[in-house]
Parts: C-alpha cells; sequence; structure tokens
C-alpha cells in the first residue's frame, strides 16, 4: 500500500479511532497514546491491509484490543508481584531496542522547530521530492534543503 | 543470561538434526559474516502476484500464476569458510529427510551443483538448489505449488536470454 | 472508570457509534502529531543494520551463534526487502541462476532448446 493511500484511507480515520479510545479509556492522554500505538502497528503492516474493506471496523477491533492491553498492564503494575512471561532474551532486547530508538526519534522530532519538522514529515513519510515539498509550503528550494539538512543533523544525535 | 544463552545453544547443537528445513536454516545462517541473505515471504509473493504487467523477457509466460503460488523463498550465498562445510552439511542433512528427488547434478571447474524438486509429475511443491565451489555455497529453497510445466518454461525463458 | 469486563463487553457496533459522535471532541493537530510519529518510525526503521544483499560484498557484524541458534522457529523471518519491485527482481535472478547453473556442461540442453523440447523431459532423459 502507498504512503498516500495510507493516510487517505487509514489516517483520516484518526479523529474516529480517538473517539473510541476516549470512552474506552476516559484519559485524554492515553487515549492519544493508544491511537498512536494503533496507527505505528497498522503502518507496519500495512502492506497485509490491502484486501481490508472496512478500515473504520478493522481499526476499531485492533484499538479496543491494544486498549484492553494498555489497561491490563497498568493495572497489573498496581498489583506487583506477578512475574511477566519470561521472553527469548535475543528478541527482547531486540524489541526493547527498538522502542527506545522510536521514542528517541520521536522525541527529536517534536522538538524541531515548526518548519524543520514539517519539511522533515514531508519527506520522510511522504517521500516528496523538494518541488513537490516547495509547492506545497511555499518556501524555496534553498531554504528547504537547508532545514532539512539541519533537521537531519539533529536527529543524527540521536540516531 | 549469557550463561544460559550458552547453555541453551549447547543443548540445542546436540539436536540440531531436529527441524531442518529452508526457514530453519535460512535462520541459521543468514546473519552470519560474509553471507548474503534473501528472503522473499508468502505475502511478499502475493504482493509481487498483484503488480500489473509483468514481464519475463519477451516470452508469454504467465509469470505471475507461478509467483502467486509460491510461498517462500530462501537464498543463502556464503563466503565465509568456517561455515562453508556446516551449512552445506544441514542443507544436505535436509534434502536427505525430505522427499526431494535429484533434478540434476552437474560438476564444472569445481563447482558442484546439485538440483532438486519435490512433488509428483504435474506439481512441484518444493525446489532446493545447492551449489558448492571450494570458496562459495550457494543454497537457494523454493515453497509453493509450482506446475512442473510452467518451471520448466519459466526456465526456459530465462536460458533464451 | 470501566472495568476490563465492560470493555470487553462492548459492541464493535457500539464503538462505531462513539466513533461517529462528531460532538465528542478530538485534540487539535491529532494527525498532524500522527503522521511525526510515522515519520518518526521510518527513520528509526532507517537506522537499523540492514541484511545483506543478493550481491556479495563487505561482511555483516557477526551475530553470536549462540542467539541464531535460539532463534525460535515458528517466528519467521523478516523480509528482505519492502518493495515488491525489488523482490520481485530477486525472485527473476534466482531463476536465472538456477537456469544458468543448469544450462552448464549440458549441450544436449542446447540442443533441446531448438527442439522445443521442455527441459524437465529432456533431463528426465539423461536421468533414465
Amino acid at each position: 500500500m502507498t504512503n498516500a493511500r495510507f493516510q487517505n484511507e487509514w489516517l483520516s480515520l484518526a479523529g474516529e479511532f480517538y473517539r473510541v479510545a476516549f470512552y474506552i479509556i476516559e484519559d485524554e492522554a492515553e487515549a492519544e497514546d493508544a491511537v498512536q500505538e494503533l496507527f505505528l502497528k497498522l503502518w507496519s503492516g500495512r502492506d497485509a491491509l490491502d484486501g481490508i474493506r472496512n478500515p473504520k471496523g478493522y481499526g476499531i477491533r485492533v484499538l479496543r484490543n491494544l486498549c484492553l492491553d494498555r489497561i491490563r498492564r497498568s493495572r497489573k503494575m498496581e498489583t506487583p508481584a506477578v512475574l511477566p512471561e519470561p521472553e527469548w532474551p535475543g528478541r527482547q532486547d531486540e524489541a526493547v531496542d527498538e522502542k527506545e530508538r522510536l521514542a528517541k526519534v520521536l522525541d527529536a522530532i517534536k522538538s524541531l522547530p515548526d518548519r524543520q519538522r514539517e519539511v522533515l514529515t514531508l519527506r520522510t513519510l511522504d517521500g516528496l521530492s523538494y518541488e513537490e515539498i516547495a509547492e506545497r509550503t511555499g518556501m524555496n528550494q534553498l531554504t528547504l534543503r537547508v532545514l532539512l539538512s539541519q533537521a537531519r543533523r539533529k536527529l543524527r544525535n540521536v540516531i | 543470561m549469557k550463561r544460559i544463552i550458552i547453555l541453551f545453544a549447547a543443548l540445542l547443537l546436540t539436536f540440531s538434526a531436529f527441524a531442518q528445513n529452508g526457514k530453519s536454516i535460512y535462520q541459521k545462517y543468514s546473519d552470519a559474516e560474509n553471507v548474503s541473505a534473501v528472503y522473499v515471504s508468502p505475502a511478499m509473493f502475493r504482493m509481487i502476484g498483484r503488480i500489473p504487467d509483468l514481464e519475463v523477457g519477451e516470452e508469454n509466460v504467465n509469470f505471475s500464476s507461478i509467483i502467486r503460488s509460491l510461498t517462500g523463498l530462501y537464498i543463502l550465498n556464503s563466503e565465509n569458510a568456517s561455515i562453508n562445510s556446516a551449512l552445506r552439511a544441514d542443507a544436505e542433512r535436509f534434502i536427505n529427510a525430505g522427499k526431494y528427488e535429484l533434478l540434476m547434478e552437474a560438476k564444472n571447474d569445481g563447482e558442484v551443483v546439485r538440483m532438486f524438486t519435490m512433488g509428483n509429475d504435474k506439481t512441484i511443491e518444493g525446489f532446493v538448489m545447492l551449489s558448492a565451489e571450494p570458496d562459495e555455497v550457494t543454497f537457494i529453497c523454493l515453497d509453493g505449488q509450482m506446475s512442473r510445466k510452467a518451471f520448466d518454461e519459466l526456465l526456459a525463458t530465462q536460458m533464451n536470454k | 472508570m470501566k472495568t476490563l469486563e465492560e470493555i470487553e463487553n462492548l459492541s464493535l457496533e457500539e464503538l462505531e457509534q462513539k466513533a461517529a459522535e462528531t460532538a465528542a471532541p478530538v485534540p487539535d493537530g491529532l494527525e498532524r502529531r500522527l503522521r511525526e510519529a510515522l515519520a518518526a518510525r521510518e527513520l528509526a526503521e532507517a537506522a537499523r543494520p540492514r541484511p545483506a544483499r543478493w550481491i556479495p560484498y563487505a561482511s555483516l557484524a557477526v551475530a553470536a551463534a549462540a542467539a541464531a541458534l535460539v532463534a525460535l522457529p515458528q517466528r519467521g523471518p523478516k523480509d528482505t526487502f519492502d518493495d515488491p519491485l525489488l523482490a520481485y527482481a530477486e525472485v527473476e535472478k534466482a531463476f536465472q541462476t538456477i537456469s544458468d547453473k543448469m544450462s552448464v556442461g549440458m549441450d544436449i540442453v542446447r540442443e533441446a532448446e531448438q527442439t522445443a523440447d521442455m527441459p524437465y523431459n529432456t533431463l528426465n532423459k539423461i536421468q533414465k
């Protein structure tokens, strides 16, 4: 599935998914977190989404399970003493590394000034050419390149 | 934690004959140094099957139908002398354990190539190629249902290139 | 606060209804922040060590042999390519390799190409 199609078909449902998450979790920050988790999951599996005819229904189903997991985990933390399920050492490290890396990159992106952040997203996520970005933002290409290289430099320290 | 991994590995070594297949061989060697590894999953084959206007040479072979029927492709190409013999041994054990039949064997300039298929006259369910040179071993394992005729046609078109 | 049981019993119809309630507020900039999260994912992915390509060249980091053995057999390996066109190119290359090696030292096969005999039948002849 192309990036553009994903954004049209799935990302456009963000608001609706948020309402569902908020209805279940009843906390704004947690609800947004859950929706973010949902979209990261959908995004990494986007190639398998081609055949899904009811994105809203599918997304809500996945979202509900995600919310349940989140709530179970947070309630478990309140009542300790249950040992977490053991995982294969190799894979757990990998999963944790990946999560940490993602969190670092996300923090770094959020700390970028608005224009750098916007340009980086258009380039990375939408895969737009400099020309297309220039058209969309009204910036000239030289400015774009400068912004992009500044953004990348900041991110490089993090990754 | 490290000690546990090593203990476990030692245990597994004694059971190394267990559960050999294309996937396990691939997973065992794909991360080693000087090994090129390619894996194409069933999902990816389905996506390939949806690419419009797939062309294979100039022939009008229905490649897409073959592609859609493939469920996995494992390729290992190793120039790592220290694992080459182990890789060969594992591959050979896997081939002997399954219902593979020798399709052809050729020796040429120090390279020994063997190809095997599994299935019947009409349908191939699996294909393995094992090529061994002094410094390089190549293992190709194809899983999936293919019509033998289509498979042959495909190879013929490649030979015409 | 809803109990786990209440949540588990929520029907999809009910949730779809809630989704459509335009009166319920949605935080500003939600979509933008989600896009940034996805961009972050792409960048994080790009920073991961990539598996080797079919063309043999520079060595990869050596994974501990123990770790390789401990890998769960039922978890499938990861696709080498994200792009089906690239994957297709490799599949075609594999067929090319197979057919190259098959035609090595087999003059009979060359003859067969002219008479339009299928390679399989030919090989069958050789083996029998």
